[in-house]
């Protein structure tokens, strides 16, 4: 018997990582995704474990040799949309995750930002990145777009306030939406920062 | 993947890699010789060694092996093997680690004679 979810998560990675893996111990398998939507299978408690991995960095090629490997180490993958834009034939700039070149294009990379990892579990510990320097690299990505997507929210609000003429009362009710969304997007860049400073503090004395 | 150009040291993943590099492998079996010669202290994670492999593909100090492991399923795991340049970057590692090694055991026995 299979089970179908609506769901967004905007903490993209850690928030959607725990219910996967609350769904695993509750004894659902996760079959399929698309944009919104989950669906589960039975399957024992515990049976599977999941990561979420940040993968927007890799171009297409990149990713497919990636999801090979990963097939080859026995996990199974799937990929998955980090933001909600739809559309064919986007092509976006993504300068903070490798230094000016990255571009993002539907067909392609694009809303395929994230990996969803599927491992048996074996009892073993199931961690993707153990290697310090790793560890800091990879959230230093995860950050920057965080922070990115923060500074470009702030930056666009300014523009539509001071471009658009609307009542008080929906232009209080935009900003007020814009405001929680840009505090919860400074609440993960500052949770990553702090993740970022304990490894690199870390690392200056462990491998 | 970090390695410290002036002072000759690798991280202790990419020299487990280079080592376990000196026969034909693939991600999981590379994972598994590191995990037994450790003695399960070191577990690598797939991210960590996929981008560790890159590197050093991109470093020229391992290259694809062209025999690639046949599955049950037919289909092919891709493999590695170390090159002439990976294994002269290994030999000088054990030998700055025979360095730390010597060092250690010269001062720490030295203390433990005085204590």
């Amino acid at each position: 018997m299979s089970k179908r979810y609506l769901r967004y998560f905007f903490d993209a990675l850690d928030g959607q990582q725990k219910w996967l893996n609350q769904m695993a111990k509750k004894g659902y398998r996760l079959v399929k995704t698309t944009n919104l939507t989950y669906q589960f299978v039975k399957c024992q408690p515990m049976e599977y474990q999941y990561r979420v991995e940040f993968v927007a960095d890799k171009y297409h090629r990149e990713l497919k040799d990636y999801e090979e490997f990963l097939a080859n180490m026995g996990y199974i993958t799937m990929e998955k949309n980090m933001n909600l834009h739809y559309g064919i034939g986007k092509v976006k700039w993504r300068p903070w995750l490798r230094k000016g070149t990255m571009v993002a294009t539907s067909p392609g990379n694009y809303n395929k930002e994230l990996l969803i990892i599927e491992k048996k579990n074996d009892g073993t510990p199931f961690a993707m990145h153990t290697d310090h320097a790793d560890i800091v690299s990879y959230l230093s990505k995860i950050r920057n777009t965080y922070l990115w997507s923060f500074l470009l929210l702030i930056l666009l609000t300014i523009l539509a306030v001071k471009e658009y003429e609307a009542s008080d009362l929906l232009r209080n009710a935009i900003l007020g939406c814009v405001a929680v969304l840009s505090a919860f997007y400074l609440y993960i860049t500052i949770r990553y920062s702090l993740a970022i400073h304990k490894y690199k503090q870390t690392k200056k004395i462990y491998e | 993947m970090r390695d410290n150009i002036k002072g000759g040291a690798l991280t202790e993943t990419t020299f487990f890699i280079l080592i376990s590099l000196f026969q034909p492998s693939h991600g999981y079996k590379i994972m598994q010789f590191i995990k037994e010669e450790t003695n399960g202290r070191l577990n690598l994670g797939a991210g960590t060694l996929y981008g560790a492999l890159n590197t050093m593909l991109k470093k020229g100090w391992i290259k694809s092996y062209d025999g690639m492991e046949e599955k049950e399923d037919n289909s092919r795991t891709k493999e590695y093997i170390i090159t002439e340049e990976g294994k002269s970057i290994a030999r000088t590692e054990l030998k700055r680690l025979r360095q730390v090694y010597q060092t250690g055991i010269k001062i720490l026995e030295e203390v433990k004679d005085n204590e």
